[in-house]
């Protein structure tokens, strides 16, 4: 080879691409932005240039430190835009696809709680609405320019400040990674549009420091506090005497601490001293990640042979093995055919079980046709009716299930007998062996209504809920059919004491909820600690002699509304809040 | 909060001992240009402690024998010489996921590919009877802040691209130093078979954020016919350019011809007269001068290019 090709082949081997800069390296972060924020740690009450709406300066207010002391939330790591704050001693490293020596993917490890994030460059789809979400989100990577823009979604509810104010679960992060030389700036932009005006716009900084050393940081949970079973450390709804602090000490007028959009100007210094003509900015508006359309019926795997059908009215658990196919619930009557099709896919055997978590039409409305369909494995010999080895799969629920749907029900006839449990227990549990697994069948009382079952597969560690746990909403607490407020938390509670998460309260056990995407421990966790608030604030309203339209009035759930509340619909807030107050006696118990 | 920032100090400390090397490192040719971009000349074994076997390797080698024999067409450089040439580098640190522990480095040389990694872990080498790699199988250990590592099991390579072997019983000892955005490397060969001392060579690199290393992927073809015996090779005394180098540069023969004096300064006290003395330089004169990468010996320096 001549000289001057051989020049040209060592060019071309190795060249800078204008779009690309290579960000892996140990990263050693630097403070001097908001120090005293993201190291020693934010004021309580200090809600200083934070855009928050009215909801979050409630969540902020009713946060008590005390909570990171319940065992759910003791692991619990920064999320992905809390993590780079502090202590945020980074690592990037990033993952080339062998043949092609493109970039698949950076890979940060963060030196608190040890996350880990995949930010795919590979031009991968989000998942869809219903997949888990997890503490680092789902991220993808595009270069513009020499900045790496970051789009995250698919977070858990985490925290913008660290002294309480909330970042909900539908919040998109938005990164602009920029290298220059041996610094790397991430400028980071939160945009949440449950608890957020406006997004919320950050920078950090690292420097490149190759003699760093990031220790792994295992972290085991430990009772340490005694407290009542079901307790949620939480300051009641103007009692927390702990945020005129921040003002009285920094000489601040109480007002600005308080937090909102026009804080976050400088313009707000003149407000501050009483101009009465400001202008402020007008709200940016918030980026919502394009997401993959559900549509319809969706089927994702869970683990092993258990699938989540979602799409049907509730959540319908698929256990596919080679015994045949078991369901949890059944899901609305006219999408009966897509279930069956969607089962079909799955598995070629036939539906030997059916577990109705409750009697609700929305979970029980195809076990007639799917039942029909379905085999039996028992029978024969012991009864002398061979003919329950032929036909009919065996539909499972609690006694209570059985004799409410078997009954007419105020205006509404019994339900159909092929729609009826085959089979109904009573007491508080149910065991069966199916495909390899112990399956038990938990009976909470009282909680979504009287004839709730969950079900744990136990090899496949997963929890089919039913409507005990839900993330489209408040639950409904069916008091017409027995449910009611202090059952619901005894039955999440409950759901805790049965999980066991892989990591910093993670993945692990997952839970099938009876509607709303795929969760852990974490997501029940949440759910608990505000029914569990809620709870008790109702309940201290009506100790001190309010009325129901006065506790209505006073709006408990107000913090918690734009993301769980309904205006309209078969179950709104209004309702919600009526259950809970209708369903606690004094002493918050039914 | 005093406990908290105690933690926080604690949980990712400098670790005296370790430094991390990964990221792109772009090689500097400063040291050694000539030698390891264009290429050594025929018959030029100045500073390398060959023994006469050595020698005679390299005179009878015929660089057509790279082209001819389709065995050596895609032959990579052994990870003892890709650290001189086309050493555009990538490096990863591979971690234990648990323990946060570094396992190994990982390096990947843009020329022909050239994998290595280097393991971290104190596991031991292979058996004796192990198959030998381009690569060779590579251990490190820490000295403060230099990477020690030591390579066994290497297939048969070359000290330079001029012939001159590297016995598959050779071992490699290299020294890694970071200091700040620069790399280097101090490569010890040792060859009992080919050398009487240890080849003691220096390579560095800078940090290249902006470094993209491509595919080199490289496919065998038959370019040129030949009897399916023939490996192309000088007789012994036959091989008419050994003397290029020595009148090219003004040198006498015999400082050429290599051997373990020549590698020290003190040999020019003995150095006999060149046959044919140069009044001034004529080959690669302008290599290195103000960044200058010669690729041509000819190429006239960077202020007298048109």
């Amino acid at each position: 080879m001549t000289v001057s090709r051989f020049a040209i082949a060592t060019v071309l081997l190795s060249f800078p691409l204008l779009g690309q800069y290579d960000l892996s390296g140990e990263w050693g972060a630097r403070y001097h932005e908001d120090q005293s924020e993201r190291i020693p740690g934010p004021e309580l009450g200090d809600y200083l240039g934070l855009p928050i709406t009215d909801a979050a300066r409630l969540r902020a207010d009713s946060w008590d430190a005390s909570i990171a002391t319940l065992p759910e939330w003791q692991c619990r790591p920064h999320p992905a835009d809390y993590g780079s704050r502090g202590p945020a001693d980074l690592r990037i490293w990033k993952e080339v696809d062998n043949q092609t020596q493109q970039v698949i993917a950076y890979h940060t490890h963060v030196q608190w709680q040890a996350q880990e994030r995949t930010i795919w460059m590979d031009g991968r789809p989000h998942p869809p609405e219903d997949a888990p979400h997890t503490w680092q989100g789902f991220s993808t990577g595009k270069w513009e320019g020499n900045q790496l823009t970051v789009i995250t979604t698919h977070l858990k509810e985490g925290y913008a400040r660290r002294n309480g104010v909330p970042r909900s679960d539908r919040a998109t992060l938005v990164e602009h990674w920029v290298r220059h030389g041996d610094f790397l700036t991430l400028v980071s932009i939160i945009h949440d549009p449950v608890y957020l005006t406006d997004p919320f716009i950050r920078t950090t900084n690292w420097v490149l420091s190759p003699y760093q050393s990031i220790d792994p940081y295992p972290c085991e949970v430990a009772e340490e506090v005694e407290r009542p079973e079901g307790k949620v450390p939480h300051h009641l709804p103007g009692e927390n005497k702990f945020l005129n602090e921040f003002p009285d000490k920094y000489h601040l007028p109480a007002a600005a601490t308080r937090g909102g959009r026009e804080t976050m100007y400088p313009e707000y210094r003149l407000a501050m001293r009483g101009s009465a003509s400001i202008v402020f900015p007008e709200a940016s508006p918030q980026y919502t990640a394009p997401a993959e359309p559900q549509h319809g019926i969706h089927v994702q795997r869970v683990r092993g042979g258990i699938y989540m059908l979602s799409g049907a009215g509730g959540n319908i658990t698929i256990d596919a093995g080679s015994e045949g196919v078991l369901l949890v619930d059944t899901g609305l009557p006219d999408k009966t055919d897509q279930v069956l099709a969607e089962i079909g896919k799955i598995s070629d055997k036939p539906v030997r079980y059916i577990i109705d978590t409750h009697l609700h039409a929305d979970h029980t409305g195809g076990n007639e046709k799917i039942a029909k369909l379905g085999q039996t494995i028992a029978g024969g010999d012991v009864t002398n009716l061979t003919d329950d080895a032929r036909e009919g799969a065996k539909v499972i629920a609690h006694q209570n299930v059985l004799n409410r749907m078997s009954a007419p029900d105020g205006d509404k006839p019994a339900s159909p007998f092929g729609m009826l449990p085959t089979d109904a227990y009573f007491g508080s549990h149910k065991d069966l062996f199916f495909n390899d697994e112990g399956i038990r069948i938990v009976h909470p009382k009282n909680a979504h209504t009287d004839g709730d079952s969950m079900v744990f597969f136990r090899r496949s560690d997963v929890i089919s809920t039913g409507d005990v746990f839900t993330m489209n909403g408040y639950p409904f607490l069916d008091l017409a059919h027995g449910g009611s407020i202090q059952g619901e938390l005894d039955a999440l509670n409950q759901i805790l004491g049965m999980v066991i998460t892989a990591h910093n309260e993670e993945a692990g056990t997952y839970i099938i909820p009876g509607h709303g995407r795929l969760c852990d421990a974490a997501d029940v966790a949440y759910y608990r600690d505000m029914l569990t608030i809620i709870r008790d604030r109702i309940l201290d309203m009506k100790k001190r002699g309010m009325t129901l339209d006065q506790v209505q009035t006073a709006n408990p759930t107000r913090d918690y509304d734009p993301r769980w509340g309904a205006t309209s619909g078969f179950w709104t807030t209004r309702m919600f809040v009526a259950a809970v107050y209708q369903g606690l006696g004094e002493k918050g118990r039914p | 909060m005093t406990r908290f920032l105690a933690m926080a100090l604690l949980v990712s400390a400098p670790l005296l001992a370790q430094v991390d090397f990964s990221g792109g490192w772009s090689p500097l040719y400063h040291e050694d240009l000539p030698d390891r971009i264009p290429g050594p000349e025929l018959g030029d074994y100045l500073g390398l402690p060959l023994n006469d076997a050595a020698r005679l390797r390299a005179d009878s080698y015929d660089a057509d024998r790279i082209s001819v024999v389709p065995e050596y067409e895609c032959r990579p450089h052994s990870s003892d010489y890709s650290m001189r040439g086309l050493a555009v580098m990538h490096v990863d640190a591979i971690r234990d996921p648990v323990t946060q522990r570094l396992i190994a480095f990982h390096t990947r040389m843009n020329f022909q590919e050239m994998e290595r990694t280097i393991w971290l872990d104190g596991r031991p080498h292979p058996s004796e009877y192990a198959p030998h790699t381009w690569p060779g199988f590579s251990t490190g250990t820490w000295q403060d802040n230099m990477l020690d590592v030591y390579t066994t099991h290497l297939k048969e390579s070359y000290l330079k691209r001029n012939g001159v072997p590297r016995s598959d019983k050779a071992t490699f000892t290299e020294h890694w130093v970071r200091h700040g955005n620069y790399l280097t490397v101090a490569t010890v060969v040792t060859d009992p078979v080919f050398m009487t001392e240890p080849l003691v060579r220096t390579q560095s690199w800078i940090l290249d954020p902006t470094q993209v290393i491509g595919r080199d992927i490289c496919e065998t073809a038959a370019e040129v016919p030949k009897a399916a015996d023939y490996v192309p090779n000088h007789l012994p005394g036959t091989n008419p350019f050994l003397h290029e180098v020595a009148d090219w540069y003004g040198l006498p023969f015999e400082a050429t011809r290599g051997g373990a004096e020549t590698l020290y300064p003190e040999y020019r006290k003995k150095m006999e007269k060149p046959e044919h003395p140069r009044e001034r330089c004529e080959r690669y004169c302008a290599c290195g001068a103000e960044g200058f990468v010669c690729l041509s010996p000819t190429a006239p320096p960077p202020d007298k290019q048109p």
